[in-house]
């Protein structure tokens, strides 16, 4: 079943952009992706073949999410594929050093993400948020408002510490229903939503992990100004964590109600 | 913090923070509030609003018509105390200090948890949006009081069987759709879900369900025959999504009509998406300053959204079978927003306010059980909300008011009561509509600012003359000033944006000059003297 899923997404990609280099390294993604999941929930009724039962054939689904038949950036894909080789040798190693070597990464994968850094090692700190002339002309503004304070407690108050609050603006921002929709498709929501109270009620240790270092990669990526890229990269560096709620919400969902969602999803993707 | 200590320092916040201040923050009528204040003064006086029709149900505002308590509940308050802000803003901070407390017995009714009772009053007396809201003569905070007290008084009569409780939530929502266009759709999508949810407590009592169902229809036939009397006027026809410039464009361009029914989803969904985001409820969603401004407010404090997440999660541990309401709240209260043009409206979609600070108080006492032994945390946490309270009264009483008073027309107050004081000294008073600066000129309502301030004969403004290029009243003229065609007259007081300066051959001289809060300058009124 998996193999349908990954030739779904692989066909998909041939028709919607046509780039064959693309459309393999998307594709290679999502087996990534599926191979977290199957590695971290130790599903046995996956296989890469058989469609097993009912559950199977909605599987396949997963293949059509518009994250992986999108015309991606070949640099951001390879480097998500890297970071999802990471993951899965932490799994298999459980090292804190490779965890470290991964949240490193995942801090990098990020600033090329956001295009803090552009190929190979340009760094643009024309578009770093402490840069942004708003931000800097408001706090000066709030200062010169605060004239009644004495001068140690209006810097006290007003200053560049805020940025770290628009930057906790930005990542709360950024798991929002329409980025959810333009990379997983809308009906995925609900798996997503299934597999993730599922997770909170059995919430280990290892788990932690992950909120770590989506938040590493998360935080780095919004230390740039330009959201619409952000916005546009952030899932695919996330996409295995995604895939792991989507697929493993996947068996306890309504079916009949799921596709609804999906036909009502990919109404509102595709193009008249 | 004992219960009782925690109810205090709800009604403190609730109660006293609300009234502190309201004709300071915000620092003018907006043009909504006057509109409302200007009818409500008028049918006070004479019946008839500004257009000279008789006890109006829907009125004619100036985008369109206006919700009917929108002036008949200031209209009380006016009677009163008069013409003043305070009168016009008061049963509003009456109204929403009200919500605080109703919610608190709305979820002890669902419940029966006086601690996530409390919680949840206490989330929403903090709330920057609510604080907001309830300052300004709101309708849509008139209606969240409806909806809340009508959704309250029916758990409470289903509860304790008592029938006539049930008749009263009805009334109340009829109310709650009398207040503000919203619950037109909201408000009936709840009564559905409730009806469906205790049912059999209705099939029970059947001739008596349908004479309640018939007397809340009968309560909302005058409002559906004003609708459609004014209805290609309405606000609920002119603020369709249809009308947003980027939609239309769109839709003009799509031949296709399955595409323009795409064009139309893609948008309502895109909305509906922004008004559910985190960042628009806990980060910036409140609009008290302006946009690029990073001391930004949401709906609730920003650490309430990890309460929030978790709580949606822990939501059936608390509120078991009612649960399924709660989440229908979170998935509609932002729905018919969402179907409206423009940028994203925090009025429309003030009921957000309700689910929310239900699921964040869930998540507040979840969160609060797990850490109880961990002092540093608690300790932690306090001073982050203590801090970020402290930052909001810091910015609304203080910044909000210096940056954002241009936006409430600031200045057509005060023009108005330096004429109080000197109307007799002039035979004419030109009053350009226009407020702002060159780089961008709003058009103002200084038409109802300065009535309602001067308290005019309102007999005089519904016999007003319609001018090519605005309206006159009594010795008024409210239109575009042009010096090189104006005939200027002595006697004449003129009064002007700043920065439009007249030409000193025309002998005008400057006799006062109005300032926004910052000091900067906003009008400037010229009389020509021999």
């Amino acid at each position: 079943m998996i193999a349908f899923t990954l030739l779904i997404s692989f066909l998909l990609n041939v028709v919607s952009h046509h780039n064959l280099l693309i459309g393999v390294l998307n594709t290679f993604l999502l087996f990534l992706c599926i191979n977290f999941y199957v590695a971290y929930s130790n599903n046995k009724n996956l296989s890469f073949f058989k469609l097993r039962d009912k559950d199977s054939y909605f599987f396949i689904l997963l293949g059509a999410m518009p994250l992986f038949s999108k015309k991606n950036d070949i640099v951001i894909l390879l480097l998500a594929i890297g970071f999802i080789v990471l993951i899965l040798f932490y799994l298999k190693n459980k090292s804190k050093i490779l965890l470290s070597i991964t949240a490193i990464y995942g801090f990098f994968i990020g600033l090329y993400g956001s295009g803090l850094i552009n190929f190979p090692f340009y760094f643009q700190d024309k578009l770093l948020v402490f840069n942004d002339n708003w931000i800097n002309s408001y706090i000066l503004q709030m200062r010169i408002e605060s004239q009644y304070m004495p001068s140690i407690l209006r810097l006290l108050v007003y200053n560049h510490s805020v940025i770290v609050y628009v930057m906790l603006s930005k990542v709360t921002g950024l798991f929002s229903l329409k980025n959810f929709h333009d990379n997983f498709l809308l009906a995925n929501i609900y798996p997503f939503l299934s597999g993730f109270c599922l997770d909170m009620k059995k919430w280990d240790r290892s788990k932690n992990y992950w909120v770590f270092l989506v938040l590493t990669v998360s935080f780095s990526m919004v230390l740039s100004r330009s959201m619409d890229r952000i916005s546009a990269t952030i899932f695919i560096f996330l996409s295995p964590f995604f895939v792991y709620y989507i697929s493993d919400g996947l068996s306890r969902i309504s079916k009949k109600i799921y596709l609804l969602l999906f036909i009502f999803s990919y109404f509102l993707v595709l193009d008249f | 913090m004992s219960n009782k200590n925690l109810l205090k320092l709800i009604i403190f916040i609730a109660i006293v923070a609300r009234f502190v201040a309201l004709d300071y923050a915000p620092p003018h009528l907006s043009n909504d509030e006057i509109g409302a204040a200007y009818a409500a003064y008028s049918i006070s006086k004479t019946s008839k609003d500004a257009s000279g029709e008789f006890l109006p149900v829907l009125w004619k505002s100036h985008g369109g018509y206006g919700s009917p308590l929108a002036v008949y509940i200031p209209m009380i308050s006016i009677i009163i105390m008069g013409n003043s802000d305070f009168a016009v803003r008061l049963p509003s901070a009456i109204l929403g200090s009200l919500t605080i407390i109703l919610l608190g017995f709305l979820v002890k009714e669902l419940t029966k948890n006086s601690n996530l009772a409390l919680t949840s009053s206490f989330l929403l007396a903090i709330s920057p949006w609510h604080f907001s809201a309830s300052r300004w003569a709101l309708e849509s905070n008139y209606a969240l009081f409806f909806v809340v007290l009508g959704i309250f008084l029916f758990f409470f009569g289903i509860n304790r069987n008592r029938f006539w409780l049930v008749v009263l939530s009805f009334i109340s929502f009829a109310f709650s759709i009398y207040s503000y266009y919203t619950e037109w759709i909201l408000t009936p999508l709840i009564i559905l879900a409730l009806l469906f949810r205790y049912n059999r407590f209705f099939l029970e009592r059947k001739a008596r369900s349908f004479l309640v169902f018939l007397f809340f229809l009968i309560l909302l036939v005058p409002i559906c025959l004003s609708f459609v009397r004014t209805f290609n006027s309405s606000r609920a026809v002119s603020e369709l999504i249809t009308k947003d410039v980027a939609v239309s464009r769109l839709l003009v361009e799509e031949k296709n009509s399955l595409g323009k029914l795409q064009v139309v989803l893609r948008a309502i969904f895109d909305k509906y998406s922004s008004y559910l985001s985190l960042d628009y409820l806990f980060f910036y969603g409140a609009d008290i300053l302006p946009k690029e401004n990073p001391y930004q407010f949401g709906f609730f404090l920003f650490p309430f959204f990890i309460p929030f997440i978790y709580g949606l999660f822990r939501l059936k541990t608390f509120y078991s079978r009612n649960s399924d309401l709660v989440y229908l709240l979170l998935f509609i209260s932002p729905l018919i927003a969402s179907f409206t043009e423009g940028s994203l409206n925090n009025w429309r979609s003030l009921p957000e306010l309700l689910p929310v600070a239900l699921i964040s108080g869930v998540g507040v006492l979840s969160i609060w059980s797990v850490v109880k032994e961990k002092l540093f945390i608690k300790v932690f946490v306090f001073v982050l909300l203590l801090i970020n309270f402290f930052y909001f009264f810091l910015i609304y009483f203080r910044h909000f008011p210096l940056q954002k008073a241009v936006n409430y027309q600031y200045g057509f107050k005060q023009i108005a009561l330096f004429i109080n004081g000197h109307y007799n000294e002039y035979e004419k008073i030109v009053i350009d509509r226009r407020f702002g600066d060159k780089n961008y000129y709003y058009i103002g309502v200084p038409s109802s600012y300065i009535p309602f301030y001067t308290s005019l004969d309102p007999h005089k403004v519904q016999n007003a003359k319609f001018l090519t290029n605005g309206i006159a009243f009594d010795k008024y003229e409210f239109r575009d000033i042009n010096w090189e065609s104006e005939k200027i007259r002595n006697g004449y007081l003129y009064v002007l944006p700043y920065d439009i300066v007249p030409d000193p051959k025309y002998g005008l001289n400057l006799v006062y000059e109005i300032r926004l809060p910052n000091w900067q300058p906003a009008f400037r009124l010229y009389v020509k003297e021999d």
